[in-house]
């Protein structure tokens, strides 16, 4: 029946739509779990929604195997009766969850597709045979009946209608509960054109009312005239009076309940305006964010130019009386400048999306693994408010799964263990992150053993991966990170399907990220991912080397030194110089270029890295400071270890950025081990 | 709920600057083109019935409702010459939104397309006993909907 090469137009939006209704699935599935459902089976009816309507849309686009995973899960949810999952039945959607992820993720990056036979049968799997299905198509508006006809009255009656419509079959409580401090209010809202052409509809309205309280009952009514008029029920917290603008959209209300109308209500009343989510959402490909961002980056070359031009003709070639004009075009330039720094902001910050959605499928991921392995492992999620580059964060997901799921395999240990450790059963696992300036700092820390530095040698020992000799002259980051390297004989099924610390590490920095690992033996491992906020404009430091402009991302730099090139003294074979307090290895980028000496001897050194790994790079000349645009070297033929990417000055002249990070990375690969900071006794 | 796809968004531009616009619409409305509400939670799915429908041509303008209120909603404020309803959505059921409509003049007989996910011979007797026109189900091709769906526009 299906036409797929037809709606293969739609499957970019498909795969959209089908990461928000696993977002939902996801969380409440989370939420059945830790037992927090305040308010019946609202959680339970989104959920079975999610479910058919990526069953629907899976079989438009002809992915059979996504459509038979959602209906054994829509089963199986309907099986409780109206009830929340819990045990089993929880456990086999948690499973069925999973598999349902990894149909889509293989669907989307075209690989082979999981087998879902097994996985089908395992979520059915001890199930009831007959559903007991409560009736109620109206879900929880039809409570009350809508129409004055009468869908079957809320609270379901067992032996009522036959299921004649399926998916949201769901018990709902037949009237408001309400609880202490609490108080029910009627609102009626009366659609009209003028209304709708403003954006106010009775979708709206209902979104500003759930904001405000928890809406009970909707029913639609017809109007003497032949209108239509919604009746809404909500129940609010005893403080809530809504605002009176409100009736200017057409909204009337009463209270159905005692209303308390104290100095506090009304306080409290423009915060609960002010928290009601807007319904204008919009969502972008982020393709054509992209393009957004690239234009902003022309404008702020051509400003550049301008500036340039202003800069060379303030040198007395202007004519006195053109002189005013000049400072006002000079002062537009000034203006101009700040406004596209604004500008550039503003486009930056919509691809950023908070990190909380990614964390939360991570604490999923931290269940699943527990569950396999029999292990107690509770999830922290912090800073997750924190936003982050969308793109960033598709790239990441694989990584911190992968470090999540070790966390839980390798780190935390067996209850028992914990316990005769004088640790809680329970184990943690935080996910924290955090903005600090232009960077974003993602941590990955679990309570667990720790990494034991020696047993690490070891096992690169005996799998070959450094020579035998070889001690303390690998960092125990680069040691986990070498491909190939695993801790354990076969890899077991926990952390084994993951993607390896190689790649973990490899994605970090090809998103111009560090990676690092503290890990302290029986206390814990965290490991800290650090990651640019944004991959596009960045100020930069221009600097002359032999005769060649290069471009340094000030993020990336520490600080920058006019030094005296008598100062630099030779130690074995690398040049150093002394900075506060100890010494700073050098770096000649001239050389590492294969750049012949300039006439000059170099002046000046960029300090960057940070603490133990600083490193300071000699250079010839500062050329200044601008705001470049960053485009990276796509092309594995044209990298070059070192250069990050290539921008465009004002002038037209490309100019290569330097990748400081591979600097530091190929220092730190010739230092000791022991200079790495881990606090075990390595 | 994504109710400001982009298209959307432009068609909220056009009307909060332009309110002759839907005085505008109403008169093409009334003489050349045909109304079709897509009622369906699901914006892909919206826009992959309206995708299968382009090829009835010009003379039928698109509208959708993201969920059965706003359905209810937009047929109360202006003419609809056929609704294409889901059943499964989150406030007001698909089958309520046919009683509705069923049992007020003020909609008249409008002609209602079930489309709908489930494919069973209990969904489908609620669907035509509750006064749809034609019960259909997902997957669907484009071909057979238009076809079904242009066959009742002539006539409607």
């Amino acid at each position: 029946v299906t036409s797929g090469p037809f709606f293969d137009q739609f499957l970019d939006e498909y795969f959209a739509e089908c990461e928000e209704h696993m977002a939902k699935l996801r969380h409440a599935l989370l939420g059945f779990e830790s037992g927090a459902r305040p308010r019946g089976g609202e959680d339970l009816r989104e959920v079975a929604r999610a479910l058919h309507t990526l069953k629907g849309l899976s079989g438009m686009v002809g992915y059979i195997e996504v459509e038979r995973v959602a209906h054994a899960l829509e089963d199986r949810l309907r099986s409780t009766g109206g009830a929340a999952p819990r045990g089993a039945t929880l456990d086999a959607l948690f499973r069925g969850t999973t598999l349902l992820e990894r149909c889509l993720v293989a669907r989307r990056a075209g690989d082979l597709l999981p087998d879902v036979d097994a996985g089908i049968d395992d979520v059915a799997a001890g199930m009831s045979a007959t559903p007991a299905l409560t009736p109620q198509p109206g879900g929880a508006a039809g409570a009350g009946g809508v129409g004055g006809g009468g869908g079957a009255a809320g609270g379901g009656d067992p032996a009522g209608a036959p299921d004649a419509t399926g998916a949201t079959g769901v018990a709902v409580p037949a009237g408001p509960v309400v609880q202490a401090g609490e108080q029910v209010l009627e609102f009626r809202f009366t659609p009209d054109r003028q209304l709708a052409e403003r954006g106010v509809g009775v979708d709206t309205v209902r979104v500003r009312l759930a904001a405000a309280g928890h809406v009970v009952r909707t029913t639609p009514r017809v109007l003497p005239g032949g209108g239509v008029a919604f009746h809404f029920v909500v129940v609010t917290d005893e403080s809530f009076q809504p605002p009176d603008e409100w009736r200017a959209d057409g909204i009337d209300w009463q209270s159905a309940g005692g209303t308390d109308r104290s100095a506090a209500a009304l306080a409290s009343l423009s915060s609960a305006a002010a928290s009601a989510p807007s319904t204008n959402v919009v969502r972008i490909e982020l393709a054509r964010l992209d393009e957004l961002m690239r234009l902003v980056g022309e404008l702020v070359i051509s400003r550049a130019r301008l500036d340039d031009t202003l800069r060379r003709g303030s040198g007395g070639t202007v004519g006195n009386g053109a002189a005013a004009a000049w400072d006002a075009v000079a002062e537009v330039n000034g203006e101009m400048e700040r406004q596209l720094r604004d500008l550039r902001e503003a486009v930056m910050r919509t691809r950023l999306v908070p990190v909380g959605e990614p964390f939360e499928r991570m604490r999923f991921a931290v269940r699943e693994v527990a569950h396999d392995l029999n292990k107690q492992v509770e999830t922290r999620l912090e800073g997750a408010a924190t936003e982050i580059d969308k793109l960033v964060v598709e790239r990441m997901h694989e990584p911190l799964l992968h470090l999540v799921r070790n966390a839980v395999s390798h780190g935390i240990e067996p209850a028992a263990e914990r316990v005769a450790a004088g640790k809680p059963a329970a184990g943690l696992v935080t996910l924290r992150a955090a903005a600090a300036g232009e960077r974003i700092l993602i941590d990955v820390e679990d309570d667990g053993r720790g990494i034991d530095p020696d047993s690490v040698r070891e096992h690169a020992r005996a799998q070959g991966l450094i020579g035998e000799d070889a001690s303390g002259a690998v960092s125990l980051l680069d040691l986990l990170c070498t491909s190939g390297f695993s801790t354990r004989a076969g890899a077991d099924l926990a952390s084994g399907r993951g993607i390896g610390m190689a790649v973990v590490r490899s994605t970090v920095h090809a998103l111009g990220g560090e990676l690092h690992v503290e890990s302290e033996h029986g206390r814990g491992t965290r490991f800290r991912i650090e990651l640019p906020l944004t991959l596009m404009i960045v100020d930069a430091l221009l600097v002359d080397v032999a005769g060649q402009l290069m471009a340094v991302p000030q993020p990336a730099l520490q600080e920058v030194l006019q030094i005296d090139p008598a100062g630099i003294t030779r130690f074995e074979n690398n040049e150093v110089l002394s900075y506060r307090g100890g010494v700073l290895p050098l770096v000649r980028l001239a050389d590492v270029f294969g750049l012949p000496a300039g006439p000059r001897p170099a002046a000046f050194v960029l300090v960057v890295g940070s603490g133990a790994q600083s490193l300071g790079l000699l250079v010839d000349r500062l050329a200044g400071l601008r705001e470049i645009v960053v485009r990276a070297m796509a092309d594995p033929l044209v990298a070059v270890a070192g250069i990050a990417g290539a921008t465009e000055l004002s002038d037209g002249r490309v100019v290569l950025i330097l990748d400081t990070g591979a600097f530091v990375r190929r220092a730190r690969g010739r230092a000791a081990a022991t200079e790495y900071q881990f606090t075990a006794e390595a | 709920m994504d109710r400001s796809t982009p298209a959307a968004a432009h068609a909220m531009t056009i009307a909060g600057s332009l309110p002759a616009f839907f005085v505008l619409l109403d008169l093409m409305t009334a003489t050349k083109t045909k109304t079709v509400l897509v009622v369906d939670d699901s914006a892909t799915m919206r826009r992959m019935v309206i995708a299968s429908l382009r090829g009835l041509g010009g003379g039928i303008s698109f509208e959708q409702a993201e969920s059965g209120l706003s359905a209810i909603e937009r047929l109360s404020l202006r003419p609809v010459h056929l609704v294409v309803l889901d059943l499964n959505m989150p406030d007001v059921h698909g089958l309520e939104v046919l009683r509705f409509i069923r049992s007020h003049d003020a909609f008249g007989s409008v002609p209602v397309v079930v489309l709908t996910t489930r494919d069973d011979a209990a969904g489908r007797d609620a669907a035509l006993g509750g006064g749809a026109t034609l019960y259909l189900t997902k997957p669907f091709s484009p071909e057979s909907l238009s076809l079904e769906i242009g066959r009742l526009l002539e006539s409607a």
